[in-house]
């Protein structure tokens, strides 16, 4: 075979690709650098892609550019886009000597519009894939959490990325409620950057603030005192100074975008049909999503909904796998079920 | 017996502790009930004592009872993955739930990604060699057929059979003066010993019902004498200078030069003979010794047709 069936979920934070029968073959930020040569406005090119160009981002000099090309879940940047699905398509297909045009499929946020969904059908297409199906992202995830998706029973999956959180409710292979929050991994970072300048008056980067927040975030109070020492930009002095920051105070920064997911979580539950309720009710919801490893967030959601809330294993690679598997019902179904125009 | 096999399950069970019975133990030693842990995990107090039972079956799929063993072992302090890991062992087959359509959709396959591609381009190039041996083993064998008087006769039959060939045939013998043939049928017929005959008549018998009696007496010629095997000859005059093309059935070049006015060419060769004259009107031709009448092939002043075949040819070959 000349390129495998490729399943990706293409996220505002990271991007990765499924292939059947190997796995996760990449998982690398949804990152671009862009070189401008002979100054701005001339012409572009590609400096690096993933994990090399996130590396760059808020450390590059004048004439680069490390761009996210994905905002809230959705293409902000159309040709980077392209080109950098381009470039991850090639990476897998590396010692192939033909040019690949695999069949791809993508994992889409529920909440985006038609236009969204045509932009990145047509970034794919343009990315040399045969056929691009799209799939909502919280049907992959709960497919590949492994949840009953198809049985006459409710299912609610919480999928926390990098640009949007996804909380829908799915039963018979189809999405009965699905809502989408523009909250993510990405506003939690704003706000402990937001946090540290307000009360420690010192500016830090993207890079430093996910850093606190894979370390010492938490959602939920514990008892355990987590300290971490971070180095920022004083405002009022304009040199960097170092400072320490504990567990508590960032889950006082997260306090904001936690709420906002609460609100998405209860919203669904209120729309849920009282029958599928009473299914989740006993079952409990799964969390899915890198967001889904913030310490503690299980917790508060059972402290706020009352359900038994479970986190996915491998809840970052959940929505590729599940892709995948949604790959290969396609393949003996028919495109007609979980594809989504 | 039983006393042989109780302390073996006994020893067993000590080695290998239950999922179940280690969170019960754990959760006894912390002085819960099973009520204290479904009011702090959200559980139903059922699905507590499943867990603790090791009874799956009353329990939903393995990503929820992973999750329940997750936060329960959380709760009362014991390492989750150590217990996923033995509730794994465990239970051995946690396949994940297997997709289904809802919808009643037939099971297809679809036929463009059943075969891969280089599977097509080995069939495609396969097709390709078989298509050009064919065409070969064809052309070699129609060298072959045209000595022999059988195919020629077949030759003519599926002309005839043509639809379109006929009223081409038709229409060549009405633009030319009708007498004419009727001399040169004759006069062909009474030495029987031309195929191009058989095509004339033929398509007499197309055009009118009165020429069976023809047909029969052109067949009883074609069977008295065998047609012109191999070698036959043709001779030219000319009162006019003329492009001559002559190429005989294999292919060989006869004459291909301008023959100039009073020249007499003497030809042989396997017939039938492809010609093409430049300035028919000022030819005149004969074949194995026999005046041939090239008027019905002239067009313009060109002339081009098949000597010494079933007329099919020659009709298809004029411009």
């Amino acid at each position: 075979m000349f390129s495998n069936d490729l399943s990706i979920d293409l996220g505002t934070a990271n991007t990765l690709i499924y292939v059947r029968g190997q796995g996760i073959v990449l998982d690398e930020p949804s990152v671009v650098a862009i070189r401008h040569d002979r100054g701005p406005g001339g012409p572009k090119q590609i400096a690096a892609v993933g994990m090399e160009a996130k590396l760059m981002i808020g450390r590059t000099p004048g004439n680069i550019v490390a761009i996210r090309p994905l905002k809230d879940g959705v293409i902000a940047d159309f040709t980077v886009t392209e080109k950098m699905l381009q470039h991850f398509i090639h990476k897998v297909h590396e010692n192939k000597f033909f040019r690949p045009s695999p069949r791809v499929l993508i994992c889409v946020p529920c909440g985006s519009t038609q236009v969204e969904r045509r932009a990145i059908k047509e970034s794919a297409e343009g990315a040399g894939a045969r056929d691009v199906y799209l799939i909502d992202e919280p049907m992959a995830a709960a497919i590949g959490a492994g949840m009953p998706v198809g049985e006459a029973s409710g299912s609610m999956v919480l999928d926390i990325g990098g640009g949007t959180t996804e909380v829908a409710i799915l039963s018979l292979n189809g999405l009965v409620y699905s809502s989408s929050v523009r909250i993510g991994g990405d506003r939690f970072d704003d706000s402990i950057i937001n946090y540290v300048r307000r009360n420690y008056g010192s500016l830090i980067g993207d890079a430093t603030a996910e850093r606190i927040k894979h370390e010492i975030g938490s959602a939920f109070p514990s008892n355990e005192l987590k300290e971490m020492e971070v180095k920022g930009l004083n405002q009022s002095e304009g040199v960097p100074r170092s400072f320490t920051l504990n567990n508590n105070e960032v889950l006082e920064a997260l306090q904001e975008p936690l709420a906002g997911i609460v609100g998405a979580v209860r919203a669904a539950l209120e729309q849920t049909p009282p029958d599928l309720g009473a299914d989740i009710a006993e079952k409990g919801m799964v969390l899915t999503g890198g967001g889904a490893l913030l310490q503690g967030l299980d917790q508060l959601l059972m402290e706020e909904t009352g359900l038994p809330v479970i986190v996915a294993e491998e809840p970052l690679t959940c929505v590729a796998r599940g892709g995948g598997r949604a790959l290969e019902m396609i393949d003996a179904r028919g495109g007609d079920i979980f594809t989504a125009e | 017996m039983t006393a042989f096999i109780e302390p073996d399950e006994q020893e067993n069970s000590s080695i290998v502790v239950g999922v179940g019975s280690q969170l019960r133990k754990a959760r006894e030693s912390r002085q819960l009930s099973q009520m204290d842990v479904a009011e702090q995990l959200y559980l139903e107090e059922s699905t507590v004592s499943a867990l603790e039972k090791d009874d799956y079956a009353a329990l939903p799929e393995s990503i929820f009872v992973k999750g329940y063993i997750r936060n329960y072992s959380r709760l009362v302090g014991l390492n989750p993955e150590a217990l996923i890991k033995l509730y794994e062992n465990s239970e051995g087959q946690h396949s994940l739930p297997v997709l289904k359509s809802v919808c009643k959709t037939k099971d297809k396959v679809s036929e463009q990604h059943v075969l891969p591609r280089w599977q097509i381009l080995s069939l495609g190039a396969l097709g390709l060699v078989l298509l050009l041996s064919v065409y070969f083993f064809n052309s070699s064998e129609l060298t072959e057929k045209t000595v022999t008087t059988e195919v020629l006769e077949k030759g003519v039959d599926i002309a005839l059979s043509d639809d379109e060939e006929t009223t081409l045939l038709e229409e060549v013998i009405q633009s030319s003066e009708a007498p004419e043939i009727q001399q040169s049928k004759e006069s062909t017929v009474n030495h029987g010993s031309n195929v191009k005959v058989e095509a004339l008549e033929a398509v007499e018998t197309i055009e009118a019902a009165p020429v069976v009696s023809h047909t029969e007496s052109a067949k009883e010629v074609t069977h008295e004498e065998p047609l012109v095997k191999g070698h036959a000859t043709m001779k030219l005059n000319f009162i006019r200078d003329s492009w001559v093309e002559i190429s005989d059935a294999t292919g060989q070049r006869l004459y291909f030069d301008l023959a100039k006015d009073g020249d007499e060419l003497n030809l042989s060769g396997v017939a039938p003979f492809d010609v093409l004259l430049g300035y028919a009107i000022g030819v005149t031709i004969q074949y194995n010794g026999e005046p041939f009448d090239l008027m019905p092939y002239i067009r313009g002043k060109m002339a081009r047709f098949t000597l010494g075949k079933a007329g099919d040819k020659a009709d298809t070959d004029e411009l």
